[in-house]
């Protein structure tokens, strides 16, 4: 018999630290500085009305979203070339967060298309585009969870990584490259000296928001893969530690 | 719906699913961390 | 054994499904261990069964969504040069809504679009969107009918070929826009 200790009677979070809370006080007080700023103080735009509310979430939440990709790429290749654990656990915490703020892109760009181009969806070039990259990334995910070897997981997880990237810039320039219903360049892609001036703090209020967001999370979801292989790990030696036992009593 | 209630929607919807993937980690870090000893937990 | 208890109180936790102690194999591994411990096969089942379904939605998009990428639209004007071409088909038509072109049907609109020098009459059924309206940029669904195209979709476009082809639209919007934050 074996029993795993009861945890220990905890509050405290287990996957925080320092540097963590201060960054999780930052992004709290950031969400509340954007809406304040990005659904009061701003005016409505001259073009889009009163809807460029929607893109205050839906830009900053796709460069989060690239930058979490970018860095799951990178992850990927220094972990081919380190093959340590860290750089693996990295690229998969990013990709998932990546995955969440990506989702979300979507969720206020349809919203965003039913009140300005009258639809939810349309298969036009930039939206397809955003659809195989968002897939991309749940196949990556998806991968990560066939059960195997961890250096096989690892190392072909990693390979995938580094090859969705290369959906960034295809989906980036699908409007230039074809024709669509989607805007050629979001207003926030140039910094545009016509639009005013709150506008383009909340623009970058929201952007510094959304990626202090993005490193909180990371941290606490690479404490937790991290947590979650060593106690997998844990599990696996009393297993087989249990069996070793079982097979000493019953020898003769 | 009005303007209004799709940016409602938007902003709303965002920063629940935001909380609650945030709630998620936490609670699975939890569990986790109940069965890995206090010394691999480096960060603390 | 115990181990299942302090995992598995909780059922709906991610972690007793992926650790799934209760499932555990205890025969004695051979080679390195693996990543997934736990009831492997049914674990794999999902993961693999979750792969397959990503696999072919990509399969699905591609085909479908970048066959006709690079013709999401046709402008006015390329839509009246192939208009022997394009009838009876079904396809988008670019361009702006002409000027005192707006008539209100029993079943919707009619109104001109113009693009590049071509003019075509537009009969749409249903209610236009919101933002429809004169000069402005839209997409129409639907066929040709005869020299007049029969639409019953209208998608408002949003592009930066809006602030260059209308200025005067961005005053207007501007100074309403001031006056509604002033109201």
């Amino acid at each position: 018999m074996s029993v795993i200790a009861p945890p220990p009677p905890t509050i405290r979070p287990t996957t925080s630290s320092r540097a963590t809370r201060v960054l999780g006080v930052l992004s709290i007080v950031g969400i509340v500085a954007l809406a304040v700023f990005g659904l009061f103080i701003t005016p409505p735009d001259a073009e889009l009305g009163e809807t460029i509310r929607i893109l205050y979430m839906h830009v900053p939440t796709v460069s989060a979203a690239y930058v979490a990709f970018v860095v799951t790429a990178v992850a990927s290749v220094a972990y081919l070339w380190k093959r340590t654990e860290f750089w693996d656990l990295l690229a998969a915490s990013s990709a998932e967060i990546g995955v969440l703020f990506f989702a979300l892109t979507i969720f206020n760009g349809m919203l965003w298309g039913k009140i300005t181009w009258g639809v939810f969806w349309r298969w036009e070039p930039r939206l397809t585009t955003t659809t195989v990259l968002f897939l991309t990334y749940l196949g990556y995910l998806a991968v990560r969870r066939i059960p195997a070897t961890v250096s096989t997981r690892a190392t072909v997880s990693a390979v995938i990584g580094i090859l969705a990237v290369v959906n960034i810039p295809i989906t980036h320039k699908a409007v230039d490259w074809w024709r669509g219903l989607h805007q050629e360049k979001t207003i926030f892609g140039t910094v545009d000296p016509e639009m005013q001036g709150t506008q383009l703090f909340t623009a970058y209020l929201g952007l510094t928001v959304f990626l202090l967001l993005f490193l909180w999370l990371l941290i606490h979801r690479f404490r937790l893969a991290w947590l979650s292989e060593r106690a997998e790990e844990r599990v696996l030696d009393r297993a087989i530690a249990d069996r070793r036992a079982e097979s000493v009593e019953e020898a003769p | 719906m009005s303007t209004t209630g799709y940016i409602a929607a938007a902003w709303f919807g965002t920063f629940a699913a935001v909380a609650a993937y945030a709630a998620w980690i936490i609670r699975r870090s939890r569990r986790a961390a109940a069965l890995v000893p206090e010394e691999d937990q480096r960060w603390m | 054994m115990d181990v299942n208890e302090s995992l598995t109180d909780d059922p709906e936790s991610s972690d007793a499904a992926e650790i799934a102690p209760s499932s555990l194999d205890l025969t004695p591994r051979t080679g390195q261990h693996t990543a997934a411990s736990g009831h492997r096969s049914l674990r794999a089942v999902f993961a693999i069964g979750a792969v397959v379904v990503v696999v072919l939605a990509l399969v699905a998009v591609l085909f479908t969504g970048l066959r006709d990428a690079s013709t999401f639209f046709y402008n006015v004007d390329e839509a009246a040069d192939r208009r022997e071409d394009l009838a009876g088909e079904r396809f988008r038509m670019q361009g702006n809504v002409v000027p005192d072109s707006v008539v209100t049907t029993e079943s919707g609109v009619s109104f001109v679009i113009s693009y590049g020098g071509a003019e075509v009459p537009v009969d749409h059924v249903g209610d236009p969107p919101e933002l429809f309206g004169p000069k402005i940029p839209v997409v129409l669904e639907g066929t040709f009918v005869g020299n007049r195209f029969a639409s019953d979709e209208i998608l408002i476009r949003h592009d930066n070929a809006y602030d260059e082809a209308n200025p005067e639209r961005i005053q207007e919007a501007e100074r309403d826009a001031q006056q509604g934050v002033a109201g």
